[in-house]
């Protein structure tokens, strides 16, 4: 029922870490005796990882004294392989494998990705980045999804001092209030989803455009602060906010948020839940005989288990993934071509989050390759000063790690024949599609 | 659409997911009167007996209410098993070792399921086509109709197979005195074997009508636990009725608290009044022990 | 081989070699932070979390006889109050009510105590499986309203503690968080010594055993199960404190998670319920099984950690360290087990 039994699963305790734990050992004591610069006996002690090999020949290469130029870029990364967000595990990692195989073609360094497997759970997370760092000589860490997991790996990297970038997290409030110093959000926020919405809403001709909205609020910081936007934002713009009810995340019964979306004559309902508490929501929708004329589900109708689960039922959904096929230009042209070329699939249209992880690949390269080094500090430096052309956009980065304001428009994806494809903002491309509205009554469908 | 009273609807909610909860309380229910042990998997009993029916589901599209009827059959045989093989060294042994037996078996299912059929929550979809009913002042869903009925009647079915049938009088007999029922010849063992076979076989049927109404994953068994204990509580241990009633006491508040205190208070709602009965009255709300402490 | 020799004596903790050994376990504990990597260390500092979990527990469930399953809500309620008074910030809290690291984990600990101290009259109303029951259901309650109130706990997304102790580059935070458990632990295992060793361990003995006969001796079984209580309590607070301001990072659903319970249950069940060295050595074992299961049954260690418990409790109610006594110590009266 309603309670959020993911956080009681066993604490992995650096899976792996285990494993590795005495190599680790080994290779400490190689570092410190033979000294050797900053990744020589370190990238031997990972040999029980993943590049033993790579390791040891550019330390054979460099001598570890040329110093700067070709040090690897090593990085550590998680991805929800499993619990409630492991329906988007795959497409995150798949959008960074495309990343580092470019990265490794187009700079001048070796590109080590090391990701594991976070189980959806902040703890584990840190558990498993913290076991990474250890083992490894770690110059950059990329974050996993979600508001909770991004936010969990980056308190991380603000603690070790390494440059951290993060997707899937709209969450403004710790980039204002944790003096961020490390961490970067190449990904639209709350403030441009509900300015999304609001464009959305106004690709309905006048006359048949909605005016009630509706909002189910999850118990989280971001959940509140998502809410509060489209409260404002809205609002300003003359739609009537009916309802805003808080839930708890994680929750499986929605039957009684149905019954007051309907008792208010909610029109437009926006929310911002969980994957799975999504895809229930809807289901209970059509079992209560209810649906909204425009349903919005910000993370929640992200990943492909939206239509593998709900099938027609699914259709129309909104999401805002940060990015939605039928972007174009900034390396979406070779995006494409390289995800079908990798994998192989039936689908027309790539999942929402591997352009959004590919976007975070983008960054990453464009900030090693403007500091000219993988030093944590000067790849800082570059990612505050300059700008960044992705598959999401062009925008700058402001101090504290987010995306300059009103330089990123945050792309809304709908729910159609299967795919997510792109409804605002209009673009031509052939990815894109024809807002659908409204929603059609269940007994249409 | 006609729109509903939101109270009223809302009980009505309530009253059809709180048939589901007697059901799923049942077993715990008739356990710890008959046996005198809690059983701490019991949720888990119960998040197995949905992944049955998911699976059925998933693989042949076969509906959840035939899936129940395996579920029955399989979590039978498990609680046969069960008694035969574990609790039989620590039943009547004290407080703590069936606990703590009882615990362990929830942390293999819970991996079980987890290994099996991985972190994620899966449903089901009731698989029979049908349409719910416009009352008027409520909305009946379909599934949650069905669903309640079938719990309903399984409620029902058990209660008549303790009151009309030999081996349900011995049943009765066993949980008021069991020395007694020594005496009188009755095969205590055996009735153990039974009486938890059934309590595991209730707790798999109402997993499987879950599955149609809410995603289940290998960790729901701990919430679930709490929830049927609490309607326990509330009917009194060991009463089928006073079970029934308090499934749906517990299903009503839940949604009023709901709708009243906000969505987080859901299950707060439910919590407290589970201590408040707990503390105030632990034989229950609708009286009648059958056995227990 | 002298040190396999039965030798005559009590129990374990007052045998000679044992002393020695734990002198030398200390002594190799100081020098962890230095010698492994900081994930090593992070991971032993968890087996440092659990000893004082553990022993905490037992105290309350091996020693006074109360299955209580509710431990998980005071080791978190004790990170959380911590943590504001560490980072009163993020908690809604005004500035000035910020306290250094130390005062801050005892202030936690004491804040759980208090917990145990008013709801302890009301709770222990229930007897039996209505208690074990009635502190899973009172920590879920707990769980829940903590994860409502975002604004003190930070909801489902979580708190940040901010409280960084390293000393520059060489002592790291978790080195110094390290040291801080690595005490905590120590006075948790002595001052739990003395309590059991004492008069009042013999009264939470005598109501364990039979609480009608205890109390028909003039013996109030309230006030023993109260000191067990808070006592625990306070110890759960502490570990929950220290642990939080290790990872820096609390949220309700993984600190209060009944997790922290099933930890401690397994660890007291694997070392020897009622036994007082039983939690130590079981949370060495469930340490060794919970890394080297996960490497050897990869993804079954939980079903392994369930099997085990079921087979020490119905065959080896003493743990391992009724397995160990067995083979070090003679039998002699047995008054290290509180219950047989």
């Amino acid at each position: 029922m309603a309670r959020d039994d993911t956080s009681i699963r066993r604490r992995t305790y650096l899976k792996g870490a285990g494993a590795t734990g005495t190599i680790a050992i080994t290779g400490l004591a190689g570092c410190t005796l033979g000294g050797g610069g900053d990744d020589g006996g370190d990238s031997g002690g990972d040999s029980g990882g993943d590049s033993g090999d790579g390791g040891s020949d550019s330390s054979g290469d460099s001598g570890g004294d040329s110093g700067g130029d070709a040090t690897p870029l090593t990085i550590a990364g998680t991805v929800p392989d499993t619990g409630s967000f492991s329906s988007l595990g795959e497409d995150l990692r798949r959008g960074y494998e495309l990343g580092v195989a470019r990265m490794n073609e187009e700079l001048d360094r070796e590109v080590e990705l090391i990701l594991r497997d976070d189980e959806s759970d902040a703890q584990t997370l840190r558990e498993q980045l913290q076991a990474i760092v250890s083992n490894n000589d770690v110059n950059m860490i990329w974050g996993s999804f979600s508001s909770l997991l991004v936010t969990a790996g980056s308190a991380f990297a603000e603690n070790q001092g390494l440059p951290f970038l993060g997707i899937a997290f709209a969450y403004e409030a710790p980039h204002r209030n944790d003096n961020y110093e490390w961490t970067f959000s190449p990904f639209p926020k709350s403030r441009d989803v509900a300015r999304s919405t609001l464009g959305t809403l106004e690709l309905i001709p006048e006359e048949e455009r909605p005016t009630n909205i509706g909002i189910w609020e999850p118990n989280s910081g971001w959940g509140e602060e998502q809410a509060q936007y489209w409260e404002d934002v809205l609002g300003e713009a003359g739609y009537d906010i009916v309802m805003r009810e808080v839930y708890e995340l994680g929750s499986s019964d929605f039957s009684t948020l149905i019954n007051q979306a309907e008792s208010n004559e909610v029109e437009v309902l926006l929310s911002n839940p969980t994957p799975p508490g999504g895809i229930t929501a809807v289901n209970q929708m059509r079992d209560n005989n209810w649906a909204p004329k425009m349903l919005k589900f910000v993370r929640g109708a992200d990943p492909s288990a939206w239509w593998s689960a709900l099938g027609e039922d699914g259709a129309y959904a909104l999401m805002c993934p940060g990015w939605v096929p039928g972007l174009t230009g900034n390396g979406n042209a070779e995006l494409r071509e390289s995800f079908f070329n990798e994998y192989d699939t039936d689908a027309e249209f790539m999942p929402a989050n591997v352009g959004g992880s590919y976007n975070l690949t983008q960054v990453a390269q464009q900030a090693v390759e403007a500091a000219g080094s993988v030093d944590p500090t000067a790849v800082r430096d570059a990612l505050r000063s300059e700008e960044f052309q992705t598959v999401i956009g062009t925008f700058s980065f402001e101090e504290n790690g987010l995306p300059a304001e009103g330089e990123l428009t945050a792309p809304t994806g709908q729910w159609w024949e299967g795919a997510q494809r792109l409804a605002f903002p209009d673009t031509d491309s052939e990815q894109a599609i024809d807002f659908q509205y409204p929603i059609p009554p269940w007994s249409e469908r | 659409m006609v729109l509903s009273d939101l109270a009223t609807q809302t009980i009505v909610n309530g009253l059809l997911l709180g048939g589901i909860y007697a059901l799923a309380a049942l077993g715990l229910s008739l356990v710890f009167g008959i046996m005198d042990i809690v059983n701490l998997a019991h949720g888990h009993m119960l998040m197995v007996g949905a992944y049955i029916a998911i699976l059925l589901f998933a693989a042949t599209g076969i509906t959840p209410l035939i899936g129940m009827l395996l579920a029955m059959v399989l979590m039978f045989g498990l609680g046969v098993l069960l008694q035969k093989v574990l609790l039989k060294h620590v039943v009547d042994e004290g407080l703590e070792q069936p606990i703590i037996v009882l615990f362990g078996l929830a942390l293999i299912l819970q991996n079980l399921g987890r290994v099996i059929l991985g972190g994620d929550a899966r449903t089901a979809d009731i698989g029979i086509p049908g349409s719910g009913i416009e009352l008027g002042f409520a909305y009946l869903s379909f599934p949650r109709t069905v669903t309640f009925v079938v719990a309903v009647l399984l409620i029902a079915a058990t209660w008549a197979f303790l009151q009309y049938t030999k081996t349900g009088q011995a049943i009765r007999a066993t949980a008021q005195n069991r020395t007694a029922a020594k005496y009188m010849g009755i095969n205590t063992d055996r009735i153990y074997v039974i009486t938890l076979g059934i309590g595991t076989a209730l707790a798999g049927a109402a997993g499987a009508l879950l599955s149609m109404l809410f995603p289940i994953d290998p960790y729901v068994g701990w919430s679930y636990l709490l929830k049927t204990f609490a309607v326990v509580v509330l009917g009194g241990v060991g009463s089928v009725l006073g079970t029934l009633v308090g499934g749906l006491v517990l299903g009503v508040s839940e949604n009023l608290g709901a709708l009243y205190l906000g969505g987080g208070y859901r299950n707060v709602v439910s919590l407290l009044i589970f201590l408040g009965v707990l503390l105030v009255k632990p034989e229950g709300l609708f009286g009648g022990s059958g056995g227990g402490e | 081989m002298a040190f396999l020799e039965k030798a005559p004596g009590e129990s374990l903790a007052t045998d000679r070699r044992v002393l020695g050994i734990a002198a030398l376990v200390v002594l190799w504990l100081i020098t962890v932070p230095f010698t492994t990597t900081d994930s090593l260390t992070g991971l032993i500092l968890t087996g440092l979390v659990f000893i004082m979990l553990g022993v905490s527990w037992n105290l309350l469930a091996g020693y006074a006889g109360q299955i209580s399953l509710g431990h998980a809500a005071f080791f978190g309620m004790g990170a959380f109050v911590a943590a504001w008074l560490t980072t009163p910030t993020a908690g809604g809290f005004p500035e000035s009510i910020q306290l250094p690291l130390v005062p801050a984990l005892l202030i936690g600990g004491l804040a759980s105590a208090l917990i145990a101290l008013v709801i302890g009259p009301v709770i222990f109303r229930l007897t039996g499986h209505y208690f074990a029951i009635g502190t899973l259901a009172l920590a879920a309650v707990i769980e829940l309203i903590m994860l409502d109130r975002r604004d003190l706990t930070g909801g489902a997304t979580g708190y940040y503690i901010q409280a960084d102790l390293s000393l520059g580059e060489v002592v790291s935070h978790g080195d110094m968080m390290f040291y801080l458990t690595l005490v905590a632990t120590i006075a948790t295992v002595v001052i739990t010594y003395l309590i059991v060793r004492g008069p009042t361990g013999l009264g939470m003995k005598a109501i364990h055993d039979d609480e009608d006969a205890a109390s028909s001796l003039g013996v109030n079984p309230l006030k023993y199960k109260m000191y067990a209580f808070v006592v625990s309590s306070f110890f759960a607070g502490l570990a929950g404190a220290l642990y939080g301001h290790y990872t820096l990072y609390i949220n309700p659903q993984s600190t209060l998670a009944v997790t922290w319970t099933i930890d401690a249950l397994v660890i007291v069940i694997l070392g020897g319920m009622g036994t007082f060295a039983g939690p130590i050595l079981g949370s060495g074992l469930y340490l060794l099984l919970d890394n080297g299961l996960s490497a050897i049954v990869s993804g079954y260690s939980e079903a392994v950690e369930g099997i085990l418990i079921i087979i020490f409790i119905i065959y080896l109610p003493t743990g391992l360290y009724g397995l160990i006594k067995q083979y070090v110590v003679e039998e002699t009266s047995d008054t290290d087990v509180a219950h047989e």
